[in-house]
């Protein structure tokens, strides 16, 4: 490996480090995911006399994606609901907060927008009319998408698992529209949804209190309770 | 998670959204392909028929634990379809598959089916409701455990 390649491949990680170690946690849990769902799927199949499949059989199946889908749908909820909610509502000491009296927009100087843009701020931040209106919105954007897009594919491909047990159980299947008012559909989301707001509002609260030496997620060791942080 | 949005994490997680959102859609096309509804089909109608005109081969397309069920309850399979007496209507009114499980909806009877290496099976035959509560399962002539 010449010098220059080792340089860049350093440098790679050095400023990339975070999304490469989540990048591949997720990765070792999918596959965990992967091979104990299949043993439960292959367990369940022995005890009502059925056929047992294989792993890429059951990474395609619907039982696999809406259980891999009921928890993104969450994660992009969660997301979607702290950028939005974030910029109006406030947590006193929190690290998670803005500082109360900032509740808003922010003026286009705090934006860094328009005329206040630097000359390295991205070019739509620089420019006016539907670009930088998009653009100061992508991330809500982006995030609502997904989890609406994922929350859909959970119903379509929990439809499938569920009308599947359904006629194990020699009941009949249903159609999407009953699936999306269903029980199942409902206790999937829901108990999703209630830990992502457990998350969040513990996050909020602890990091008044609480801290961790080093961690953007952590106000100083040594800073006030009562001290909002976000953007100090 | 909680990366303050002011040092550059959306930037950063941009780019990982749009490949949820790609694997988000192609893992719905995947999962939800109704392949295997000819099939099910046939067989459900081809076990209609032979239920009644040939019971010993109808066995064959029974999925184990039905066929152990029938050879309990009446000494052997094909005895046991006879004693059923399963409508040889093979008219289908609806099939449904999802995963590993199929419901061909006949003229006359239910059939459940379930797909083996070998194939599709019958699993539950000659189904009818006794209820319209949907949470009730049908009543079949011919089932497994």
């Amino acid at each position: 490996m010449s010098r220059d390649h080792e340089r860049g491949a350093r440098a790679a990680w050095r400023h990339n480090s975070l999304t490469i170690v989540f990048g591949l946690l997720l990765l070792v849990f999918v596959a965990g995911q992967a091979v104990s769902g299949l043993a439960e799927y292959n367990e369940t199949a022995r005890t009502d006399g059925l056929q047992e499949i294989s792993l890429l059989r059951y990474l395609s199946s619907s039982s696999f994606a809406v259980d891999l889908l009921e928890n993104w749908q969450s994660e992009y909820l969660q997301f979607t609901l702290y950028i939005l909610l974030t910029v109006w509502l406030v947590q006193r000491g929190s690290s998670e907060s803005k500082k109360p009296g900032d509740e808003g927009r922010g003026s286009d100087e705090d934006e860094l927008v328009g005329r206040h843009a630097r000359p390295d701020s991205p070019r739509w931040a620089q420019v006016g009319g539907w670009r930088r209106s998009i653009y100061s919105h992508s991330l809500l954007i982006v995030m609502g998408t997904v989890f609406v897009l994922s929350w859909c594919a959970q119903a379509v491909t929990g439809r499938v698992t569920e009308n599947q047990q359904r006629m194990r159980d020699l009941l009949d299947p249903v159609g999407l529209g009953d699936y999306v008012v269903s029980p199942d559909f409902w206790s999937r989301t829901m108990q999703n949804w209630q830990s992502e707001m457990l998350a969040i509002g513990s996050m909020a609260v602890f990091a008044i209190y609480l801290r961790e030496r080093g961690s953007p997620e952590s106000k100083q060791v040594g800073m006030p309770h009562d001290v909002t942080t976000s953007d100090d | 998670m909680f990366a303050s949005p002011r040092v550059g994490y959306g930037a950063a997680v941009r780019p990982s959204s749009c490949v949820t959102a790609a694997v988000v859609a192609g893992l719905s096309l995947v999962a939800c392909s109704a392949a295997g509804e000819p099939d099910a089909t046939a067989v459900a109608q081809r076990f209609a028929t032979l239920a009644r005109s040939d019971p010993a081969a109808a066995c064959r397309l029974l999925a184990p634990r039905t066929v152990e069920r029938l050879e309990d309850d009446a000494g052997e399979c094909a005895a046991g379809l006879e004693d059923a007496r399963t409508p040889a209507d093979d008219d289908v009114r609806s099939v449904t598959v999802a995963i590993d499980s199929a419901q061909v909806v006949l003229s006359g009877q239910v059939v459940f089916l379930a797909r083996f290496d070998s194939g599709w099976r019958v699993t539950a035959a000659g189904c009818t409701r006794d209820s319209s509560d949907d949470a009730v399962p049908y009543r079949c002539s011919v089932e497994g455990d």
